[in-house]
């Protein structure tokens, strides 16, 4: 009898079932109160991405498309709406839920890189490890590696303010990789790098999305946007795909 | 998760030195002065006891009260002295001495001093040593002679130069001088119940009441107590003799050097409290300080606090790296303070020339409540630090 429910179970799971996105948005909204007015910076906003897309999300400034990259980061809860992120609704999250998702699922790469100025680049590639209570002798390990992936196992003793632009945004996207995350949240990652350094960087998040992670970088760059297999465009709070 | 707080922590102070020797100061101070006051406080106890103890503990004196009247004062006669003897349990002596301010002359020296009149057991129940001769006798009582024992500053300044033993010195007492045979030398010996022994000197009781004042009553006894008896239960029971005796309890005064010790203590307990009371104002103050600095630490490193919360951290993770800041400053204020408050401390003792007895309850004391100090004014700072926004924290520049 036992063995008989096994194989039942067994050909259930064989049934073709549609894949879970690994975002997905029903009617995103987020309010902000400016003083006395209420902004409406998304204004519903329905999205599914899929697991391994290179996406971007375009916009002008004020378009919305930060506080979607907020959202879909965990840095912020929208007023109403669902959010689903790799099979958890993150969209009703207290602070400290919120945080261990954005260390165990989500990487980001920041325009101004956000290193921390005062540690070694080694440290600052080990600190997302401290936080997901890896132990030291392994924290080290897996950062060297993520340094090395990105090419830069030579500066593991450097201070961020000793490397280059491209350098520095190299070492945010050791430190985004190292938790080894689902996605990858690029805000602007080349805005601050001149064409060449960011060709470069862009061809590294060619290489982690073929490797299998979901990149979404989020620009006002129509270069970026065109280099990405998906794009989506936000206005006044809304989406136009 | 801890060490790295650590690490963090002195890396933060190593890049504001001057900042952070200047926010702990307030609990090095306040540190300081705790140890400081206890360790001080309690050389103080110590040496009154040291000195209380080397005078004799074990004497008790009575004598009328400041304002009782003659019917009292007649109450305290000879007699009385034999009853309290034989019935106060741990009464070894009684010794009833009556005393007055004479001019004593030596050819052209002069010298005013304090004649008591005392009996034999006197040498006995205060332990004075003569340097020579010999102590009153009780023949010299029983015949009334003439003699008299120096007290040893006095025997100098009366004999400069010369050997006082058999020698005459005239007691003038209202214009009528009379002559008393040295017949001993006291060896010098620390005051004690109000008693100056080395600038007296003495004389047969029944010589003092009957040739230099003729008083029925006796002004003080001094009783000597037995040993191994407690001096205190002992004062306590002479206590209630003379109230059962008198009938008012302002009638008589009962003293010791114990109940004079106790009193010191106690005095010196009070002012030692109130003074580390102080100095626990000035932690608090620091502890303030602290919080202070923390605030600002906290408002400077926002964006830190951004991007490490969207590196994962969590409030708690947040709220730990600030609260173990704030406790390593207050730790390392207190190291400091306690270091400085030895030193102080032992600078106190020996010019004061105590002995420098440090208590390990301050030291426990301070470090318990400046890290105490550092969980409680570093908890605000770092629970704002906590609740910070995500999104604000990193846009912030």
């Amino acid at each position: 009898m036992t063995t008989r429910t096994l194989v039942d179970e067994e050909i259930r799971t064989e049934e073709p079932v549609k894949v879970m996105p690994i975002i997905h948005a029903v009617n995103l909204k987020r309010d902000y109160l400016l003083g006395q007015t209420v902004v409406r910076a998304l204004r519903g906003v329905s999205l599914d991405i899929e697991r391994g897309e290179l996406l971007s999300i375009m916009g002008p400034s004020g378009s919305g498309k930060s506080t979607l990259m907020h959202l879909i980061g965990c840095l912020d809860t929208p007023t109403s709406g669902s959010l689903v992120l790799d099979s958890t609704d993150v969209s009703r999250m207290n602070e400290e839920e919120l945080a261990y998702t954005r260390n165990r699922k989500i990487g980001f790469v920041f325009q101004q890189f956000n290193l921390l100025h005062r540690m070694t680049v080694l440290d600052n590639v080990m600190t997302p490890l401290m936080y997901a209570g890896v132990a030291q002798k392994e924290r080290k390990l897996r950062a060297t590696d993520a340094l090395d992936r990105v090419g830069l196992s030579d500066r593991l003793g450097h201070r961020p303010a000793e490397l280059s632009g491209g350098q520095r945004q190299r070492v945010a996207i050791a430190r985004a990789l190292v938790t080894e995350p689902s996605i990858i949240l690029a805000d602007e990652p080349t805005g601050a790098l001149d064409t060449d350094t960011g060709r470069t960087i862009l061809d590294l998040f060619t290489r982690i999305n073929d490797e299998g992670k979901t990149v979404i970088v989020v620009t006002h760059d129509p270069d970026i946007s065109r280099f990405c297999k998906r794009n989506i465009t936000l206005r006044d709070g809304l989406l136009e795909e | 998760m801890f060490f790295e707080n650590l690490k963090l922590g002195f890396k933060d102070f190593g890049s504001n030195k001057l900042r952070t020797a200047l926010s702990v100061l307030g609990i090095v101070i306040g540190v300081a002065s705790v140890i400081t006051i206890t360790t001080l406080g309690g050389s103080a106890t110590s040496s009154i006891q040291e000195e209380v103890e080397g005078a004799g503990l074990n004497v008790i004196a009575v004598f009328p009260g400041r304002d009782s009247d003659k019917e009292v004062r007649r109450l305290f006669t000879q007699e009385l002295a034999v009853e309290i003897e034989e019935t106060i349990e741990g009464v070894q002596d009684v010794l009833p001495v009556n005393s007055g301010q004479y001019l004593l002359r030596i050819g052209k020296n002069s010298y005013q001093s304090t004649v008591y009149g005392v009996d034999e057991d006197f040498q006995s129940v205060f332990g004075c040593e003569t340097e020579s001769g010999s102590f009153i006798t009780s023949q010299d009582n029983e015949k009334r002679r003439s003699v008299i024992v120096l007290g040893s500053e006095i025997a100098s300044e009366l004999f400069p130069d010369e050997d006082p033993l058999g020698k005459h010195v005239r007691v003038f007492r209202e214009g009528v001088a009379r002559s008393f045979k040295v017949v001993g030398v006291l060896m010098e010996r620390t005051e004690t119940m109000r008693v100056d022994f080395d600038t007296s000197v003495y004389i047969p009781y029944s010589t003092y009441t009957q040739r230099l004042h003729r008083v029925e009553n006796v002004e003080d006894y001094f009783i000597g107590t037995a040993e191994g008896t407690d001096v205190l239960e002992t004062a306590d029971r002479v206590g209630d003799f003379f109230l059962d005796l008198t009938g008012s309890s302002e009638a008589y005064r009962v003293m010791s050097p114990a109940t004079m010790a106790e009193m010191y203590t106690g005095i010196t307990k009070t002012l030692n409290l109130f003074l580390t009371g102080v100095a626990a104002i000035s932690l608090i103050v620091g502890g303030i300080g602290i919080m202070n600095i923390m605030l600002v630490s906290v408002a400077e490193r926002t964006k830190e606090i951004g991007i490490r919360k969207a590196l994962g951290a969590s409030p708690r993770a947040i709220r730990g790296q600030f609260l173990t800041e704030a406790v390593i400053l207050t730790a390392l204020g207190g190291i400091i303070g306690m270091v400085l408050g030895s030193g102080l401390s032992f600078l106190g003792t020996s010019l004061l020339g105590w002995s420098f007895t440090p208590g390990p309850a301050a030291y426990l004391l301070s470090v318990v409540f400046s890290c105490s100090v550092g969980i409680f004014f570093g908890l605000y700072p770092a629970h704002r630090a906590s609740k910070l926004k995500p999104v604000d924290a990193l846009s912030f520049e």
